[in-house]
């Protein structure tokens, strides 16, 4: 069933939208919620979460992008509860490496604590995206959006491991000095 | 800001960007399991098209759906003078150093965009491109001199791609390309792309590790080559050009390739 398609269930309020949204995006909402989580039951509850939160959320929402708006519910979720995982001690999938790395992106200094600062700094990483090369992008969000391992970004990139973990550095360095220069976190 | 906080903000990056390497994983995997270059279909999802295609947006891709003759010379079509013609000045192209690398894979992607051609005019004539001429800085008309006179042009068109949602959470296009299809008299196709913000969108992504840049009118420019079908990259000026195609000359593409830099630099 083509996303249109699913909206309009949602919208007309027919309960065949969470099959059909299970159906077309359970894999993929599974894999951003394995790759966080490493837990198979963790995940497919963080996906049964996700398939309620759209259905709470549309409408009145109408997501541009349906996958795209189930994989960040679904990443959000995953999140949180890895959050609580590990205040528990417990499970931890890809992100646990993947947030070490991703700390090298990270300029000292506190959070941004107003709405319009986090804003900026979307927008700025957005403008970093954009100058990158696509395949050299589209790795690093596999990394660090979806949590993919290296081994399956090797494989689905046709590159060398090591290959992949150069390229991922040379970027994460690329972003650090692109957000110092533009002043975030001074 | 710690890791985790960067971690959630890296997750409200545009969408574009999500689906687009969502859209590698897939592609990706089928290329690697058949493991034929050319077998890589180039898909396009064309949601809304305003006018007939005049130019097929596939051309774009490299390469098309004809297998390659790869035994065939590099760059097929030789140069039909000593110095290429397609330099309005005639100048010396500089050239200091040309490398074309030959990629590892190639991996199709599908695409969220339209295209919107121009209406031709009275006369037959394609039509200008809106807004070509304030958005890239260069006179239409001195864009389409660069170009020899014996290319045929095929068409020409314009690109839009999402660029956020709007207030309302419907997805906003913005203009991302303009597009130029040209046939040699060769028999070959040249596709030139430009954009004014970033690298034009392409249907199919070239994988090759740690490419090697050549320098061409000063500016730096990546080319990728399999034997016949070839695709140039590089930024002159404040804007971003990918050029396509196949049986042109070395030479030649290197000549336009000088003449588009100093064009983008005036």
């Amino acid at each position: 069933m083509e996303d249109s398609a699913i909206i309009q269930l949602y919208w007309d309020r027919d309960e065949r939208a969470v099959s059909a949204t299970a159906e077309r995006y359970g894999g993929y909402c599974t894999a951003i919620a394995l790759n966080i989580l490493g837990s198979r039951e963790d995940a497919e509850e963080c996906v049964s979460d996700t398939f309620l939160r759209a259905w709470n959320s549309i409408p009145p929402h109408r997501p541009a992008v349906l996958s795209a708006f189930l994989g960040k519910i679904t990443r959000n979720l995953s999140l949180n509860r890895y959050r609580r995982n590990t205040a528990a001690k417990r499970g931890g999938g890809e992100i646990t490496l993947a947030l070490d790395e991703l700390a090298e992106c990270v300029p000292g200094g506190t959070p941004p604590d107003r709405e319009l600062e986090h804003r900026d700094l979307v927008r700025a990483i957005d403008e970093f995206l954009s100058r990158l090369r696509p395949v050299e992008r589209a790795m690093f969000v596999c990394r660090y959006w979806y949590f993919d391992g290296i081994g399956d970004i090797s494989a689905r990139f046709a590159k060398s491991e090591n290959s992949v973990s150069v390229s991922l550095h040379r970027t994460r360095l690329k972003l650090h000095d692109f957000l110092t220069k533009r002043g975030f976190f001074e | 800001m710690n890791k985790q906080n960067f971690c959630d903000i890296f997750g409200e990056i545009d969408e574009r960007y999500i689906v687009e390497a969502h859209a590698i994983h897939a592609s990706a995997k089928h290329t690697v399991q058949t493991r034929r270059w050319f077998a890589a279909a180039a898909c396009l999802c064309v949601l809304t098209v305003f006018a007939a295609f005049a130019v097929p947006l596939v051309s774009r891709t490299l390469p098309g759906g004809a297998q390659p003759h790869i035994d065939e010379p590099f760059f097929s079509t030789p140069a039909t003078t000593g110095a290429p013609s397609v330099t309005p000045s005639d100048a010396p192209v500089p050239a200091d150093r040309i490398a074309v690398n030959r990629p590892d894979e190639l991996v199709s992607a599908d695409i969220d965009c339209y295209t919107l051609h121009p209406e031709p005019t009275p006369d037959g004539q394609l039509a200008e491109l809106d807004g070509f001429s304030e958005n890239t800085g260069i006179d239409y008309r001195q864009f389409l001199s660069v170009f020899p006179e014996r290319w045929t042009q095929r068409g020409a068109y314009m690109l839009f791609a999402p660029a956020a949602l709007g207030a309302d959470g419907e997805k906003e296009y913005r203009l991302h390309d303009y597009v130029f299809g040209f046939d040699t008299e060769g028999g070959g196709s040249i596709t030139v792309s430009l954009c004014t913000f970033e690298a034009p969108l392409r249907d199919t992504y070239i994988m090759c590790d740690d490419p090697e840049p050549s320098e061409i009118g000063g500016a730096t420019a990546y080319i990728y080559s399999d034997g016949v079908y070839f695709v140039a990259q590089f930024e002159a000026g404040a804007l971003y050009f990918d050029l396509s195609g196949d049986a042109l000359a070395l030479d030649e593409l290197t000549g336009l390739i000088s003449s588009l830099v100093t064009l983008a630099a005036e």
